[in-house]
């Protein structure tokens, strides 16, 4: 096995070990572990399968089954950072509908208050 | 707030601003005394919120630090949730001079715009401007002019007065980072009108800029995408000219 393969497969191997350790420490919630997980887990088992390399190789024309291994890594990775992109996107205009909700509503707490006190 | 003031509310984005803040309360309370003043605290520091209440303005204070767009657009939901039509920006470090936002308000109202800007550059009056700032404003005004169909001599400007239906487009979706620039692009999308009126500006009472020399490369680029992003939106692609 060449030495790139086996550093790609135990990269993978570590990523499932840091991540399965994060899920169960509840670091990462288990909705936003599966795109890691299953970029890991395809990885790794394309180390050991030199069938699916070649095929992928000739499907992309590209002899070295190490410089396929290393692009496939790449487009994984790039995959899952995007989808990480709409999650954080989506969270930060959640977080700001609610910063601003709440700015509002103890505002109005405020001059309900206010408007008791007068009335005692 | 009493039914009859629901006219014109003034907000005040302010992050940091203890030295200031105060003086720009008072100052837009003695232009417009009916009209309520809001300070919307982002996240401050320091003694910002007290001295902003000290000063006669109503607070809102946000839980964290949302950024400029964040702060300006919590204030136009809130106008517009309690009905509010028309709203004027005055911003918190006392560039901005409240005795000119008559005249916002009255080409506001009385030649049918939906957003009439404060223009530092419409006509020479003195102010000074860094020369990156000055360069960085020629090139977005450029920019902009195919995108608007008009010239903007001063599209950073947040000295700004807005009607009900500028406010509705706003409290829905406003920038978050340096919202000026893609604000307009965000009125031309919608077919709202804009103009800018010739106002003074000062320099800074206190506090520093949050743009340093090194953020206003990523602002240039962040702005220039934001416009980007606002023109592929356009739901048809060719304005009207104003």
């Amino acid at each position: 096995m060449e030495r790139i393969r086996i550093a790609v497969a135990v990269l993978s191997a570590l990523l499932i070990l840091l991540i399965v350790r994060s899920v169960r420490r509840e670091h990462i919630r288990v909705e936003y572990s599966m795109t890691w997980l299953g970029a890991a887990v395809l990885l790794l088992g394309l180390c050991f399968s030199d069938t699916a390399l070649q095929a992928l190789g000739s499907w992309l024309g590209v002899r070295d089954a190490s410089l396929v291994l290393i692009v496939l890594a790449g487009v994984l990775f790039l995959f899952t950072f995007f989808r990480y992109s709409l999650v954080v996107s989506s969270l930060k205009d959640h977080n700001i509908q609610l910063a601003q909700k709440l700015g509002m509503l103890e505002w109005e707490i405020e001059q309900l208050q206010k408007k008791l006190e007068e009335r005692q | 707030m009493d039914a009859d003031r629901r006219s014109v509310m003034v907000i005040i984005p302010a992050y940091n601003e203890e030295e200031s803040v105060g003086g720009v309360v008072s100052a837009v309370r003695r232009v417009l005394p009916q009209a309520p003043v809001v300070v919307i605290d982002d996240g401050s520091a320091d003694g910002t919120p007290q001295i902003a209440r000290q000063a006669g303005a109503e607070l809102l204070r946000l839980p964290h630090h949302l950024g400029l767009g964040g702060a300006v657009q919590t204030g136009y939901r809130f106008a517009f949730e309690h009905g509010y039509q028309y709203v004027v920006r005055v911003d918190s470090d006392g560039q901005h001079n409240p005795a000119e936002i008559p005249l916002l308000l009255d080409k506001l109202r009385g030649d049918g715009f939906d957003m009439v800007t404060g223009s530092r550059f419409l006509r020479s009056n003195g102010y000074q401007v860094q020369w990156l700032r000055r360069l960085g404003g020629l090139i977005f005004s450029a920019v902009l002019y195919p995108v608007l169909g008009k010239r903007i001599t001063d599209p950073t400007s947040g000295f700004a007065a807005v009607n009900r239906r500028a406010l509705e487009v706003f409290s829905r979706s406003f920038p978050l980072e340096y919202p000026e620039i893609e604000a307009l692009v965000v009125l031309q999308r919608k077919r709202l009108r804009f103009c800018e009126v010739p106002v003074r500006m000062f320099p800074r009472r206190a506090g520093r800029s949050t743009i340093g020399s090194f953020q206003a490369v990523y602002y240039m680029f962040r702005v220039l995408l934001g416009v980007l992003v606002n023109i592929i939106k356009y739901e048809r692609r060719f304005h009207v000219r104003q």
